[in-house]
């Protein structure tokens, strides 16, 4: 049995390459560990071909890392037959950037929500997907099962991806620049939304993005990914107030700010 | 840069209203835009999704459908011309100068099977006769800071942030004096978006030239731009320098945009929203668009408001019932001092 103290999810010095169509060898993971605690929110941050998102597929066991090891509840996946593995996936559902990608434009919001919870008896998947969009505010959540995803509006579409991730109770939820193409007004909803699930459920989080403001404010600690490495990880009041790598120290100048102070601050000031 | 500017504006936009045809349906893109952009100065357009902020950028460079689109009202003036009423051939010959155009995703507007050099050679040929034109390239590459190699590349071949400088070279060969760029770095990394950020203004600086930066992020335009324009749902709500603007957001959707944007927690962990969708522009919408979703929307809210000078700043305005509900009491309150 696991004990308290072991990490819900774990990646021990986790390589990937993978060959070009040229032919070049190109490697988009070196060595990477990383440590996703039960509840908790880790935020995993770099610019495009830093890796996060191979990263993020070797966690959800998507792909496979070539060398390292991914643990579960301290269970290597090396270790587990194809059964076993399959089984302990489970806990981990992914959420993609582009929700709309993610759903089949040809079913219904009703057999979407099927699909994600074919386990229970048919009889009550209705029901059951009714309250599990209804806490994704899609309320009431019955007058959406006959929807096709274009029927909905993008921040509609997104809540429906979270809805269906949520279908088999995961332990841990790979959310892929969820936000990324969302208006500024939708994106606090998700945020918040995200937030409430978390608090009711006990989730935890691995959010891949490339904007450091969302790592900042969202999670709890962060990892800084920069060709294929992990160059700095910690809690984001330590690595984000005091970056100690040099490209951390870039991403934060980078980003544009607004010319005021924030209203303000969530947790402790310094 | 002096605050009377003598010269004449490079656009001038009054009261343009503008729709897409979709087959049987009418959708009103663009319900009354006002603005205007003086020479060399950097003008920012910030909206969501739907606002209109990209029609109205086609609009500007004559790039709509002349049978799936129309526009139904209002005027566009460039350069001191009406062209609100232009065809196909008089837009050819504004475009490239005085108007240069940079869109999100340099790989459309790119040829893929030209070199990037015969590119802009074709801009420079088209715009400066007589000028030796490898020359001329050279120095435009020079300019965008891409090594002299990238003449022989081709788009492909090249990194996004650099095919984002291949193209402002090819706008560049033009002389433009007004520099439209829709998202230009939405597609980047943020440390690539900083440099062609910090690219834009030393270009705008030497050369003169002015810039509509049209985007979603508060963040970027406030860093760029001296004045900014708030597009509602077709709509310019809000407008005038970037520090009265932030400072005294003097619309609920300018307030809710701004808190949205810093992405901070309020006291309670929450992050800001504005609550509901954007309107849908396939129908008619009367009064203030943003009433559905507005916490102080009142009676007088179902006609749309003449805009309201806001204290503070001369080119400060907003188009808000609300804000000049609070002005009169203010000033009620200080009479009665």
């Amino acid at each position: 049995m696991p004990s308290d103290a072991t990490p819900l999810l774990e990646l021990r010095n986790v390589s990937k390459t993978f060959r070009s169509a040229a032919g070049e060898t190109v490697h988009a993971v070196r060595a990477a560990s990383l440590v996703v605690g039960r509840g908790e929110t880790v935020a995993l941050v770099g610019e495009s071909g830093s890796g996060k998102s191979t990263l993020g597929r070797i966690a959800l066991g998507l792909i496979r890392a070539d060398a390292g090891d991914v643990l579960l509840e301290g269970r290597s996946f090396a270790s587990l037959t194809s059964r076993e593995f399959r089984e302990a996936r489970t806990a981990m559902q992914p959420i993609f950037q582009d929700a709309t990608a993610s759903l089949n434009p040809r079913r219904t919001v009703r057999q979407l929500m099927a699909q994600a919870l074919r386990r229970l008896a048919a009889d009550v998947v209705a029901a059951r997907a009714a309250a599990i969009l209804d806490n994704v505010g899609l309320r009431p959540g019955g007058e959406y099962l006959d929807r096709l995803p274009h029927e909905l509006s993008g921040g509609q579409r997104q809540r429906l991806a979270i809805a269906r991730a949520l279908a088999v109770e995961p332990a841990l939820i790979v959310a892929d620049e969820p936000l990324s193409g969302a208006d500024v007004s939708i994106r606090g909803q998700v945020l918040n939304l995200l937030l409430d699930i978390q608090e009711t459920r006990g989730n935890a989080y691995l959010m891949i993005t490339h904007d450091i403001s969302i790592a900042r404010a969202f999670a709890d600690r962060v990892a800084v990914m920069l060709r294929g490495e992990i160059v700095e990880s910690g809690p984001v009041d330590d690595v984000l107030v005091r970056p100690a790598h040099e490209y951390t120290r870039r991403l934060l100048a980078a980003v544009p700010e607004l010319d005021m102070p924030p209203l303000q601050l969530h947790g402790a000031v310094p | 840069m002096s605050a009377t500017s003598p010269a004449q504006p490079i656009v001038t936009v009054s009261d343009l209203r503008f729709s897409y045809l979709r087959g049987g349906a009418v959708v009103s893109a663009l319900r009354g835009v006002s603005i205007d952009v003086q020479p060399s100065e950097a003008v920012g357009l910030v909206g969501e999704s739907g606002s209109g902020k990209s029609t109205l950028a086609r609009v500007l460079l004559g790039l709509t459908h002349p049978r799936l689109s129309r526009i139904e009202g209002g005027r566009v003036v460039v350069d001191g011309r009406d062209v609100t009423a232009f065809g196909a051939q008089q837009w050819q010959a504004l475009r490239g100068h005085p108007l240069a155009m940079m869109f999100q995703d340099p790989l459309t507007y790119l040829n893929p099977v030209m070199t990037v050099g015969r590119q802009i050679a074709e801009s420079v040929r088209l715009h400066d006769g007589g000028v030796d034109v490898g020359a001329r390239v050279r120095e435009l590459l020079g300019l965008v800071r891409l090594p002299e190699s990238v003449a022989k590349s081709y788009a492909h071949e090249l990194s996004g942030g650099m095919r984002q400088r291949a193209l402002l070279a090819v706008a560049l060969g033009c002389r433009p004096r007004l520099l439209v760029a829709d998202e230009p770095t939405t597609a980047l990394d943020v440390t690539t978006q900083a440099e062609i950020m910090a690219l834009l203004a030393d270009l705008r600086q030497r050369l003169g030239m002015a810039m509509l930066l049209i985007s979603h992020d508060l963040g970027l335009v406030a860093s760029a731009c001296t004045r900014i324009y708030v597009m509602y749902a077709g709509r310019t709500v809000e407008w005038g320098s970037t520090g009265g603007v932030f400072k005294t957001a003097a619309h609920p959707y300018t307030a809710g945009l701004l808190q949205s944007a810093r992405v901070v927690r309020d006291a309670a962990g929450r992050f800001p929203t504005i609550g509901g969708d954007v309107p849908n522009l396939a129908h008619p919408i009367e009064g203030c668009p943003f009433r559905p979703r507005c916490a102080f929307a009142f009676a007088p809210c179902v006609e749309m408001p003449a805009p309201v000078a806001v204290p503070g700043d001369r080119e400060h305005a907003v188009r808000c019932w609300h804000f000049e509900e609070r002005l009169r009491s203010a000033a009620e309150a200080a009479r009665a001092e």
